[in-house]
């Protein structure tokens, strides 16, 4: 797909870019995304590395401020040699909640596979837009299906895995093999305010700025020359819902 | 765009759906007292427990050997809290007279992690002499949620009315010293009577509101619709997301402990206490609560 290609999927709008770092493919494998080198947004923008993103709004429109959605997706990886998994340094494949901005300072809690040679291979690696990762070599694993669950009023997330390996997409927070929490994420912690933050604070994920992005990595050259490819199979979102309402 | 989504077999690629309204019920009203009707108690001592509606209340008057007021509940009046002269609830000080009973109890389960809860209540003040209201520094009265513990490890959040200097303050207050006290100087009524505080385990967010601000006895309205206005026109109401000081570690960090999100005060331990201070001896100060509610929003995960 070229930058701004859309394809509606059951009614929800999906927008690619990024094609000059390898741009989103749908084809009978799913969604491939082709990492080629440079790709990345660690600290930088999410136009540098190839995606395909579409609004939560859009996917679950009757989100309200009580709303606690998860996502869930599972992914293939695909070499034309060597080790499927990401392999070499910053190889990676995810899926994030963006709050659209194309900047190093985006905003979103995601999840992804990605290798990093300081901590010992592919790491399970939870990420909060723009720079932090729980990232270490604990973290170490080839993992294929993936969770987040976020709560937008608290700015709460948590962030799940089943076992290394499985494809298998369990109900919300079934999957614990793997599990990460971040309280109060963005906005005003641990002050009152007369304003509830999540709605007020210029830098918290909101239901009318969040989206969801899709996408792969790779910082070397050696990962393009190999084949290196992230496959997104299933996604599918949830939604609870607590009527109450804040002003 | 190579294959539109219809072209592929076999792949749940973007199997988008969603499920909304689980376990969707609204607010619902779990447990209410009517102070007013409970029969009268007499004196309650440290460790009497009262039955209302079912629910066990304790009252609690000692901390570190200190007598800290009196608590009766009196039929035609209400829950009669009179603080002791130099009583506190602040930092790791506990010299409050308590009467407190478990959320579990009222909603008659321990509530899911997911739940929002909804607590309000009708509170009067009265003095033996000068301004019916609270108003010399420290005399104060609220209710809280509250982890059930007294000394270093208390942890509670809610709203109170708190005199500072001679003059009435709108408080919203987590523990151990994290406030806001909005001063009434010049208010033509000096006290708001209808208090709420909507509170959640994860990220142990809170909102604090109250009704207009009246010398009047104060109604209740249903949960976050009950709001009055400052001088400045600005809502009697404040929120609080992820409070530190023991309530939630690491904000805005990852961390493998999920007690760090779900913090301190917990589905198991949560409480209500309901108290009064004062700290100059000079009159006899008292709290009288009238109506209490608590509302459940459901939201399990």
């Amino acid at each position: 797909m070229a930058d701004d290609d859309t394809i509606t999927i059951k009614g929800v709008t999906w927008t690619a870019n990024s094609s000059s770092y390898g741009g989103p493919e749908i084809n009978s494998s799913g969604l491939v995304l082709s990492p080629q080198n440079g790709s990345g947004f660690y600290n930088s923008t999410p136009a540098d590395a190839p995606t395909l993103s579409a609004n939560i709004s859009d996917i679950v429109p009757q989100l309200n401020s009580g709303s606690t959605i998860c996502i869930q997706w599972t992914i293939d990886y695909s070499v034309d040699s060597g080790n499927a998994y990401p392999d070499h340094n910053y190889e990676g494949v995810g899926v994030t909640m963006w709050d659209g901005a194309n900047n190093g300072s985006w905003h979103g809690i995601g999840l992804k596979s990605y290798n990093n040679d300081t901590y010992g291979g592919n790491l399970w690696c939870p990420w909060k837009g723009a720079g932090t990762e729980l990232n270490n070599g604990s973290q170490a694993g080839n993992y294929n299906s993936f969770e987040i669950v976020w709560t937008f009023d608290t700015q709460t997330g948590i962030v799940s895995a089943p076992i290394a390996g499985s494809e298998v997409l369990d109900p919300p927070l079934s999957a614990s093999v793997r599990r990460a929490y971040i309280p109060g994420a963005y906005g005003t912690n641990s002050f009152w305010t007369k304003q509830n933050s999540w709605v007020t604070h210029p830098d918290v994920m909101t239901i009318d700025n969040s989206k969801v992005l899709l996408y792969s990595q790779t910082e070397n050259a050696t990962s393009a020359a190999r084949g290196f490819k992230g496959i997104i199979k299933r996604f599918r979102m949830f939604s609870v819902r607590a009527d109450y309402r804040w002003q | 765009m190579t294959s539109p989504i219809s072209t592929i077999s076999g792949v749940k690629l973007a199997n988008i759906g969603h499920l909304n309204d689980v376990d969707y019920t609204g607010w619902q009203e779990e447990y209410s007292i009517n102070f007013s009707d409970v029969a009268s108690t007499g004196a309650m001592s440290t460790g009497d427990t009262v039955t209302i509606n079912g629910v066990d209340w304790e009252a609690g008057l000692e901390f570190a050997e200190y007598t800290c007021g009196t608590i009766e509940i009196r039929n035609g009046s209400g829950l009669e809290i009179v603080p002791a002269a130099y009583s506190d609830l602040y930092s790791v000080n506990t010299y409050v007279p308590i009467l407190s009973a478990s959320i579990s109890d009222m909603l008659g389960e321990v509530p899911n992690k997911g739940d929002i809860l909804c607590l309000q209540y009708i509170i009067a003040f009265s003095g033996s002499d000068g301004q019916q209201y609270a108003h010399n520094s420290y005399e104060a009265g609220g209710g809280m949620f509250w982890n059930g513990t007294r000394g270093g490890d208390q942890r509670w959040i809610g709203g109170r009315m708190l005199g500072i200097s001679g003059n009435p303050h709108w408080g919203c207050f987590v523990a151990t010293t994290n406030q806001v006290n909005v001063s009434l100087a010049g208010y033509d009524d000096h006290t708001a009577p209808a208090w709420e505080t909507v509170f959640q385990f994860m990220g142990q967010s809170a909102i604090v509101s109250s009704g207009p601000i009246t010398d009047g006895a104060g109604t209740l309205e249903p949960p976050l619709q009950q709001v009055g206005s400052f001088s400045d026109g600005s809502p009697t109401r404040y929120y609080m997301d992820s409070p530190g000081g023991g309530f939630v570690a690491g904000a805005g960090s990852w961390t493998g402990d999920e007690s760090n999100i779900m913090g301190a005060i917990t589905p198991a331990n949560a409480g209500i206490m309901l108290y009064a201070q004062k700290y100059r001896e000079s009159r006899t100060f008292k709290a009288t609560f009238k109506d209490f509610r608590l509302f459940r929003a459901r939201r399990h995960f």
